[in-house]
């Protein structure tokens, strides 16, 4: 009786409860992440992901890290007339709302110390932490590089 | 920049005769001819009609030095091929003869039927004008074939071509890479390092694609800017993953920056990172040099596939063709 009586209470809390974490998740939305394969022995990859601030805060990215890497960075490729610039971002900061997609040409992430390249088809596990302690997981495919046609 | 190299491109597929223009020319004749007190004897000799064929000229031997190459090295062919266009075109312009056959027109008519009311002999005028137009614009898609391509071909630095000389590089089979290796093909060279994993990949695999589409006699060279990390074995690797045909140079610091140097190649080793790494700015864009080792075509980045090899064919044609 006494459990029935807190039967929709229960059931609010445990709704709340497996929420939460789609809830902190949500805070940065990352989409469209995939590695470039390396050719065999170069042991620097390519990273692309598209990042959302799902908040009307800024929210900061302030380490990438993978099982798959010694070290992940966050770098940004400018091309100044014709020459090529990369860029290490230490922090990245996303205004409120902001969509900010990684591409080649502009930001990307470098993934240095692989041990064993991961071939096409593969998946790695990324995680983004961000300013406020939380974390973010991503998952991104390992893709042959393709050039616009 | 973006906007900046399509406009340019937009610019170069202009005709460089611009109706417009003439018509305004044309317009301002009228007006001067009406307000001469329509004696076209007098003219024939007045400044209106004089300026009007200089302005015809110099429209069409317009340049594109104001269009804003996108890269200065664009810029360096610009006072050649303006020199080339004038060529082209010295062989007098049509319109130019309608129109001093419009003004005998004229005074034959006015000379012989002095009573004709103004309203005719500017309805006269207006026949001339649209016949003269008419012949202008018959004339003009021969005209602009002719003399539109050397300045419409984007990246051409023929025919103030450099000719490369004494590289002393190795190619990634160990075998020497010199002057000799160049000749007798076409050569797409790019530079670039293993370790730079975002822009020189997607050059390399947009490369993969276009070299099927072109001529066989053409050859993609990878200069690594990294000596100290690119050695032939770890070139061997990287260049055979995109296409076992490529093929990846490299050598000493003095010998790469040697042929840096002459061709313009930026290159520069920036300070390593706490963790020992470093990165390397160059030049991304891809350089044609033909069998005699010309340095005659630059294609700057955004470059796509398709766009490269519809390039690369017209550098190669106006080259091949004009010597």
């Amino acid at each position: 009786m006494g459990l029935r009586r807190y039967r929709r209470l229960l059931a609010v809390a445990a709704g709340l409860l497996m929420a939460m974490p789609a809830w902190a998740t949500e805070v940065l939305r990352v989409t469209e992440a995939w590695i470039q394969e390396g050719p065999p022995s170069v042991p620097v990859l390519a990273g692309y992901l598209t990042l959302e601030n799902t908040t009307n805060q800024e929210v900061r990215v302030t380490r990438v890290t993978s099982e798959i890497a010694e070290r992940v960075e966050i770098h940004r490729t400018e091309i100044t007339d014709t020459t090529a610039t990369m860029r290490r971002i230490p922090e990245l900061t996303l205004m409120p709302r902001a969509k900010l997609a990684f591409a080649s040409g502009g930001y990307h992430l470098m993934i240095f110390g692989v041990g064993k390249p991961p071939g096409a088809g593969d998946r790695v596990n990324l995680e983004l932490q961000l300013g406020s302690g939380d974390k973010v997981k991503a998952r991104a495919e390992v893709r042959r590089v393709s050039a616009a046609p | 920049m973006l906007l900046k190299q399509r406009r340019f491109r937009e610019a170069l597929n202009k005709p460089i005769l611009d109706f417009s223009e003439h018509a305004k020319q044309k317009a301002w004749f009228l007006l001067c001819f009406i307000f001469n007190g329509l004696q076209p004897s007098k003219m024939a000799a007045h400044p209106c009609a004089a300026g009007t064929s200089d302005l015809i000229r110099g429209s069409l031997g317009r340049e594109p030095d104001h269009r804003s190459p996108p890269a200065s090295r664009e810029t360096a062919a610009g006072g050649d091929r303006r020199a080339l266009s004038r060529r082209n075109t010295r062989g007098a312009p049509l319109p130019q003869q309608a129109y001093n056959s419009g003004i005998q027109v004229l005074a034959l008519m006015t000379d012989h039927h002095s009573t004709l009311s103004r309203f005719k002999v500017a309805a006269a005028a207006v026949v001339v004008l649209v016949v003269v137009a008419l012949a202008a614009y018959l004339r003009h898609p021969m005209e602009s074939a002719r003399t539109r391509l050397p300045a419409a071909v984007p990246g051409l630095l023929w025919p103030a071509a450099k000719t490369l000389h004494g590289i002393a590089l190795t190619d990634h089979r160990n075998q020497p890479f010199d002057d000799e290796k160049l000749k007798g093909k076409w050569s797409l060279l790019f530079f670039g390092y293993t370790h730079c994993p975002d822009v020189c990949p997607n050059t390399l695999q947009m490369l993969n694609q276009v070299v099927p589409k072109l001529p066989a006699d053409t050859q993609v060279v990878f200069v690594s800017v990294d000596p100290q990390r690119d050695t032939p074995e770890r070139l061997a690797e990287y260049i055979s993953y995109f296409h076992p045909d490529f093929l990846g140079v490299g050598g000493s610091r003095e010998a790469v920056n040697a042929l840096t140097a002459q061709i313009g190649v930026v290159n520069i080793r920036n300070a390593e990172s706490d963790t020992g790494q470093y990165t390397v700015d160059h030049t991304v864009s891809l350089f044609l040099v033909d069998p005699e080792l010309r340095l005659v075509g630059l294609f700057s980045p955004p470059l796509a596939a398709g766009a490269l090899e519809r390039r690369y064919r017209q550098v190669r044609e106006l080259v091949e063709r004009e010597g």
